[in-house]
């Protein structure tokens, strides 16, 4: 078996370098991946969430640049993406991290999916997402506009989010196996 | 970005003339969505075969768009997906909402 590969990328953090960003990055996980994977498949899940985290970052972190840390072993992908920018709280969504481990929090709900946020460490939540199977529920005015976080989670088998406060760091970790 | 390709009487025929619909053009598409339906009053079929690169930002600005035509009774209709896109709108179950088709010969007309 191959030993794991880890790169670190440091990127613009602009809306306009995120297309080329993302086919570098796609290209070098494409690459390591053993010959077994099935790579249209893969290529579809790692692009939509290089493309939604490198977004986010535009969006929330408001720094210059930022940082991805790719790790492939065998079949598992790891895509670490960091800044030190703003903290990630859409809705406030850090305040979770004050209740137990395993506590789970409705963040969105329309009448396609849930999200939820579950607290993981007293620094970290995972995002959770279920969708709804009742045709009836489907209201279209109700339909969430904002797609990032449900593709992130959807596309992935893990999608975590932790902000060390002693370094201001914002580490969104993505972990998909091909 | 949106170019009108032929008006029928029950629909619009529309071809989005750009190749990455991303955050930073969202909003200029929703406004102009919402500007043709003002003016023609009917449900618009967008072709976006031209598009290669798509975000959840412009995601949200199709569904924003969508649900402003609905609330007039009318309706936006999806044209000439690619792969990815497709796979895209199966992943965020946004098939269940949309029509969507392979061109503009397969759109019911009047």
């Amino acid at each position: 078996m191959a030993n794991p590969v880890s790169k670190q990328f440091l990127l613009p953090n602009t809306r306009q370098s995120i297309k080329a960003s993302v086919q570098e990055l796609l290209d070098f996980i494409v690459n390591q991946l053993p010959a077994d994977v099935n790579k249209d498949g893969v290529s579809f899940k790692i692009e939509v969430i290089l493309i939604e985290l490198l977004t986010n970052g535009i969006k929330h972190a408001g720094t210059k640049e930022t940082f991805l840390d790719i790790t492939i072993d065998g079949h598992d992908i790891n895509i670490d993406k960091k800044d030190f920018g703003n903290r990630y709280q859409p809705g406030n969504i850090t305040s979770l991290l004050i209740h137990d481990i395993g506590h789970r929090e409705l963040l969105t709900k329309d009448g396609l999916h849930s999200m939820y946020a579950v607290v993981e460490s007293d620094t970290k939540i995972k995002f959770i997402c279920e969708e709804v199977n009742d045709d009836e529920a489907l209201d279209v005015n109700d339909l969430m506009e904002h797609f990032g976080l449900l593709i992130i989670t959807k596309a992935s088998d893990s999608f975590t989010y932790e902000y060390n406060i002693a370094m201001g760091l914002n580490t969104f970790s993505v972990h998909v196996v091909a | 970005m949106i170019k009108v390709h032929k008006e029928h009487n029950d629909i619009l025929l529309v071809k989005l003339d750009i190749k990455e619909a991303s955050l930073e053009n969202g909003d200029a598409f929703k406004a102009e969505v919402i500007q043709l339906f003002d003016k023609y009053k009917k449900p618009i079929a967008i072709d976006m075969s031209k598009v290669e690169y798509i975000d959840s930002s412009f995601l949200g600005a199709i569904v924003s768009a969508f649900k402003h035509l609905i609330s007039f009774q009318a309706e936006v209709v999806l044209v000439g997906l690619s792969k990815d896109i497709n796979n895209l709108f199966a992943l965020t179950r946004l098939d269940k909402v949309f029509k969507i088709y392979s061109s503009f010969d397969d759109v019911p007309k009047n």
